[in-house]
């Protein structure tokens, strides 16, 4: 038991007077929330955000493209959202676009004012850049306003013209002219539109899961499994160096060795996972209420990775089949389980290989805790990775290989 | 000019005697193209959105918000109760739920701050679309709305007048008209006047009215956006290029190529922890060869990968890689030039192989998303995108960009081409000068 221990924290010792190894389980998954941070952190303040560059190619003779070019050029919010162009050749507007210097392009046609005057149904082109979509539909969305209130100034007046003549109610023209325009100011006040209103909720009691908190657990939890791939280098070295036979003549069981070795994994993680865990607090991501539940899934997390190690050292032969596997094995869960990108993005028939992996099992409970579940809907989750890592780790014991 | 080839074929039986390193060369590649093409590939017959309508004011008002609903083409709609909605919602089923609670209609024809709620799941990008269609049909019910409104208030205003000063008869209309108000009318000048001024009998119906500026807006809207995704020399409709995904697909497959060509790097490393190195070195074989031996096969393996990880999607899982090959194989190309050199700078940097291996994913998965893999460079801080201005991701994505979502052709991705060269001989200059033989 005493040397049990002791191997144990000799490896600890060994660990963390490494420093290319301590970059990288502490140093990079910093940089990378970090980075994270500052991308995406700052996606809630619009003003962080760069200008949109858009152009408008007002073709229309009338007196409503105009307008339209007025209310996006001199609006003061849409002025602070888009740094808009008024073009004249549309042939020009639309090389910009291709060349990638516009994200949106909206052409007014020729006859646009002359065709809602007639009450007839008219379009305005929107030309959007594939390659930046997200910004081109900021400015689609405007457009898309801007259009309904048009039309819906033109039903009004349609609607109104029919009323009044159908019902022989104008005497005269001038008496139409004039009904017609208290229609036409009405309609287009700028509360007139104000009478349905449309509330967005996102499922209650839920708290939305911002892409900070997504990527800052997902990052989390690969890095912790990361910690698999320089458990099994030390084992590995170990054999490779001879100084595993040389330990297995000293009276000490090979019960003691694996298990020191596992307990100095084990504990390199749980700082690993306590650094990063503040650092991703202190940052914002926000890991749900319950903390004891992070904490038991973290301890799933770690005791898989390390059932994990002892499995990477019985497959791989030496220190560079350890590092051919043990990334490529770590990126892949990572993947399939939801680290890199959310699980719900694959097709529904795909989306259960997530369960066959660390990360699937972690995210998956980690997300319902950040959505307020209590510990026992995470116990599952909690099962399935001591079940990975008894697997791991007998599968691994059984295959494992002492000396070369 | 032969020892170099002959280093390379030889580094690179090396990497493929390594069953471990063939897994992870051949057969991983062709599995995270599976994944990648399921999840990223063109099926777009799948890709309908699930919006679930519940219908709570079961009037013709809420009839015709499912029916608007349904006319979206990227829409799959089925109707449901608030409470089974709820939980297809909770279990990530569907992306939104629209209700029409059952107090719709009599709030929209008081214009009583009538409401639709639609419920989302935050995860699902799509939703947005929904919320944008519900807009859509929010604002044709308010114009209806409104307009039913106005034409109620100039009738009743015109009455008022007519009353006050009841003389504005057509020309050559002769009603002695008796004193107002018209309910004091008799039956019979009611009817005769009536067939001049029928409004005078009772005020237009709100109903009414409501739905005779609901015709207006059919066949089409009296004004409508139209929008195209803009390719040079063609335009084409929304749905060819699927949204959002465009970005992953090139994402992960910039990250991927790098992931591997710095996994696969080690081999000056391996000779020189092997003592194999320096043999090597009393050879009269130059360090130069020796080194442009081994940055061959490196390049070859990257190669190898990408015609895997390209090839492989486009031919079975119809992937799109925009339809000019020779900038496609350009633009690659210079990445893997740029990536081959990042991998012998970072041989420079490390002690043993067990470290480059450590180190390459993470610096792959850094370099990713600074570079925009993960994430459309276009939303993030202006900061962050001169960031990615100084990584090889970065312009690989560029230039990925232009040619598959602008279906750019040769001449247009020379600058981000260009770039990811500089990169190369900095990347190259920087390792060979920091690389120890012994």
């Amino acid at each position: 038991m005493k040397k049990f221990v002791r191997i144990g924290l000799k490896d600890i010792l060994i660990t963390l007077r490494d420093a290319p190894a301590l970059a990288i389980l502490l140093g990079m998954p910093m940089i990378i929330i970090l980075i994270l941070g500052s991308a995406l952190g700052s996606l809630g303040s619009d003003s962080e955000m760069a200008r949109i560059d858009v152009a408008i190619v007002n073709l229309d003779e009338g007196d409503i493209g105009k307008e339209i070019v007025e209310g996006i050029t001199e609006g003061e919010e849409l002025e602070e959202l888009f740094d808009t162009q008024v073009l004249d050749d549309a042939e020009e507007a639309r090389e910009g676009l291709e060349r990638g210097n516009l994200a949106a392009l909206l052409v007014i046609p020729e006859d646009f004012s002359d065709k809602i005057n007639d009450s007839k149904p008219v379009k305005m082109n929107v030309f959007i850049d594939p390659g930046k979509e997200i910004s081109a539909s900021i400015f689609q969305n405007v457009v898309q306003s801007i259009a309904i209130r048009i039309a819906s100034a033109s039903v009004a007046v349609q609607t109104a013209k029919d009323v009044f003549v159908e019902s022989k109610m104008v005497a005269d023209e001038r008496d139409f002219s004039r009904h017609m325009d208290k229609v036409v100011k009405e309609i287009t006040a700028d509360d007139a539109l104000s009478a349905v209103d449309v509330l967005e909720s996102n499922i209650e009691k839920e708290r939305k899961i911002t892409e900070l908190d997504f990527y800052g657990t997902g990052m989390t939890i690969m890095f912790l499994l990361f910690g698999s791939m320089f458990g099994a280098f030390s084992l590995v070295k170990e054999r490779e160096e001879k100084t595993l036979s040389r330990l297995l003549i000293t009276p000490t069981s090979k019960t003691s060795i694996i298990g020191g070795k596992m307990l100095g994994i084990f504990f390199v993680g749980v700082v690993q996972f306590l650094v990063l865990f503040l650092f991703t607090v202190i940052l914002g991501v926000h890991w749900g209420e319950n903390l004891f539940g992070v904490f038991l899934l973290a301890l799933g997390v770690l005791l898989a990775m390390t059932g994990l190690s002892v499995l990477f050292s019985s497959v791989a032969k030496n220190v560079r089949s350890v590092g051919a596997i043990a990334p490529l094995v770590v990126i892949v869960m990572a993947l399939a389980g939801g680290s890199l990108f959310p699980v719900s993005t694959m097709p529904e028939w795909l989306q259960p290989i997530r369960y066959l992996t660390i990360n699937g099992w972690a995210l998956d409970g980690l997300s319902s805790l950040m959505k307020g579940a209590g510990t026992n809907s995470i116990l599952p989750n909690f099962g399935a990775l001591m079940a990975m890592f008894f697997a791991f780790f007998l599968l691994g014991v059984w295959r494992l290989g002492y000396e070369e | 000019m032969k020892k170099i080839v002959n280093l390379a074929w030889l580094n690179i039986l090396q990497i493929l005697r390594n069953k471990e390193e063939i897994f992870g060369i051949l057969i991983l590649p062709v599995l995270l193209t599976f994944i990648f093409s399921a999840v990223f590939g063109g099926g777009t017959e799948e890709s309908k959105v699930p919006v679930i309508f519940v219908d709570e004011a079961k009037t013709e008002y809420s009839r015709q918000v499912y029916e608007q609903l349904k006319e979206v083409d990227s829409f799959s709609v089925k109707e449901d109760t608030r409470a089974d909605a709820k939980e297809l919602l909770t279990e990530g089923k569907i992306d939104a739920v629209v209700i029409a609670p059952d107090n719709l209609c009599s709030d929209v024809l008081a214009r009583n701050g009538a409401s639709m709620k639609v419920l989302k799941n935050p995860g699902s990008a799509r939703m947005f679309s929904v919320v944008e269609v519900v807009n859509g049909i929010a604002g044709r019910m308010a114009a209806n709305a409104r307009t039913s409104q106005i034409i109620q208030e100039v009738v009743s205003e015109a009455r008022k007048e007519f009353e006050s000063n009841p003389l504005p008869l057509a020309p050559g209309q002769e009603i002695s008209l008796p004193p107002m108000p018209v309910k004091n009318f008799s039956e019979e000048i009611k009817t005769e006047l009536s067939k001049t001024f029928p409004y005078l009998q009772e005020d237009p119906n709100n109903e009414d009215l409501y739905w005779a500026a609901d015709e207006k807006w059919e066949p089409e809207p009296p004004v409508s956006v139209e929008v195209q995704e803009v390719i040079p020399s063609e335009v084409r409709g929304e749905s060819v290029v699927a949204t959002g995904y465009l970005q992953f697909s090139l994402g992960f497959t910039v990250m991927f190529i790098m992931f591997i060509v710095l996994n696969g790097a080690g081999g000056i490393l391996d000779e020189r922890e092997a003592g194999t190195l320096s043999r090597l070195l009393t050879t009269p074989t130059p360090k130069a060869q020796l080194l442009l031996g081994k940055i061959v096969a490196v390049f070859l393996t990257g190669a190898l990968e990408a015609v895997i990880l390209i090839g492989f999607s486009a031919l079975v899982f119809d992937v799109p890689w925009g339809r000019n090959p020779l900038s496609l194989i350009i633009i690659v190309g210079a990445y893997l030039l740029a990536v081959t050199g990042l991998a012998v700078f970072l041989s420079a940097m490390v002690r043993t192989r067990g470290q480059l291996s450590a180190i390459g994913p993470v610096v792959a998965v850094a370099l990713a998303m600074i570079g925009g893999c993960f994430w459309p460079t276009e939303i993030v801080s202006p900061f962050m995108r001169r960031l990615a201005d100084f990584t090889p991701t970065g312009w690989a994505m560029y230039g990925l960009v232009d040619i598959v979502a602008r279906n750019r052709g040769v001449s247009e991705v020379a600058v981000p081409s260009l770039a990811l060269f500089g990169f190369a001989v900095f990347f190259f200059c920087l390792g060979v000068r920091f690389l120890k033989f012994e």
